[in-house]
């Protein structure tokens, strides 16, 4: 009996052996189940993590053109405002260039006014030109003053003296000046043009009252082109240090560009330095059209100020 | 007697190796679940940058920007320019203005 029972026992153990030896089997297959289950999650986060890095470059890449999209919104703003500005600046050179204008021929007229007045009220009276070199008039009538002599009734006739040879003091009292007589010297040599064209016959104070009235406008004119030429010869050495900046960035930029090549890196400074050499250009057109309009002005000058 | 003994060194045997299979089994399970959480925040995390980036929708500015700013550049220094050209014409309107000034009190109409 008590053999009977270790045997059984034994039976029992073998049996419990082969039941656990089973159950191992079965933890084996949960196991690699286990492992494959890893490796497919590990496939999938190599997968996720691959297109993370890729969305990640193209997330910080679309960062850094949305930087550049706000500077580029925030410069264009600020290039309207300035436009505009620019705008409402130019409108007022526009109108301060007319109020100088406006001012300019005041004072010219003024003066005119004021020499008329004078020469016209001194016309008739007695004056003494004692000190006129080479001369002794004493007490003559004055019969008439232009910007060019002053005229007198001697006992001999009619005679001119002309203002340079007049003293300072009767120089001064009938404004006689070096400028106002070349300016009329030009008015009457081209008020005699159009006469003679027209076949008129003007009498002496007539042509002198016109001609005072030309060379008021015509000093007028001069200030305003001698003013524009000065504008404009500041706004042409402005625009040139412009141009020069233009190419030379255009120079720095084609630079970048070579360089790049050199080293197989794809660069895109060429437009940039292709935009600022046009831009350059654009800007020596205009230079050399203002260069012109300068050398008109200065012959529209000349010729208001030739001596016929 | 010696016959029980192989059985049950083999069953503690069995029991030891099963053990240890239940703790890899434990350890396994235990990595799986760590590399489940660590997906699904990848996930979520790649969820969200998806996310942003069809929120930040752009193109790429640079050229844009450098022929704004370009003219931005040429129209300031134009500005300056016309501001300083506006002072001189001002300057000199109001120097016509003192001449004129001037004159009309040294030789006034008035008198002769």
């Amino acid at each position: 009996m008590k053999k009977l029972t270790f045997e059984n026992i034994g039976m029992g153990g073998v049996l419990g052996l082969m039941s656990f030896f089973l159950w191992s089997c079965e933890n084996a297959d949960d196991i690699q189940e286990l492992e494959d289950s890893i490796d497919s999650i590990t496939g999938s986060l190599v997968d996720v993590e691959s297109r993370l890095e890729e969305e990640e470059e193209k997330l910080a890449r679309l960062k850094e053109w949305k930087e550049v999209e706000e500077r580029y919104q925030a410069s264009s703003a600020k290039f309207e405002a300035v436009e505009s500005e620019l705008k409402l600046v130019k409108e007022k050179t526009k109108e301060l260039s007319i109020a100088l204008k406006a001012a300019s021929l005041d004072f010219f007229k003024y003066r005119n006014q004021y020499r008329s007045m004078v020469r016209a009220k001194a016309k008739g009276t007695l004056i003494d030109l004692s000190s006129v070199k080479g001369a002794e008039y004493k007490g003559v009538r004055i019969s008439r003053i232009t910007p060019l002599e002053l005229r007198v009734l001697l006992p001999s006739g009619p005679k001119g003296v002309p203002y340079a040879l007049l003293p300072e003091e009767h120089q001064h009292r009938f404004q006689f000046s070096d400028e106002e007589a070349n300016a009329y010297r030009q008015a009457v040599a081209k008020l005699r043009i159009a006469r003679a064209k027209e076949n008129r016959v003007i009498d002496a104070d007539k042509e002198n009252e016109e001609a005072i009235t030309q060379l008021t406008e015509n000093a007028a004119a001069i200030a305003d082109k001698k003013s524009q030429i000065a504008s404009m010869t500041r706004r042409i050495k402005a625009k040139e240090l412009e141009a020069e900046r233009l190419e030379s960035l255009s120079r720095q930029w084609q630079i970048e560009e070579n360089n790049s090549k050199r080293r197989g890196k794809k660069y895109s400074a060429n437009s940039r330095a292709t935009k600022a050499s046009d831009e350059a250009n654009k800007i020596r057109l205009a230079i050399l059209r203002a260069k012109e309009i300068v050398l008109q002005l200065r012959f529209e000058i000349g010729q208001l100020l030739k001596v016929n | 007697m010696k016959k029980m003994i192989i059985p049950f060194l083999c069953l503690g045997i069995a029991v030891m190796g099963l053990s240890s299979c239940r703790e890899k089994e434990k350890e396994l399970e235990a990595k799986e679940s760590k590399l489940g959480e660590e997906l699904d925040q990848k996930r979520k995390k790649l969820n969200e940058v998806v996310r942003s980036v069809d929120e930040l929708e752009t193109e790429d500015y640079s050229e844009k920007l450098v022929e704004v700013n370009l003219k931005l550049d040429a129209l300031t220094r134009g500005l300056e320019f016309e501001k300083t050209e506006l002072e001189k014409l001002s300057a000199e309107k109001r120097g016509f203005m003192k001449r004129l000034e001037d004159y009309r009190k040294k030789y006034s109409m008035g008198e002769d």
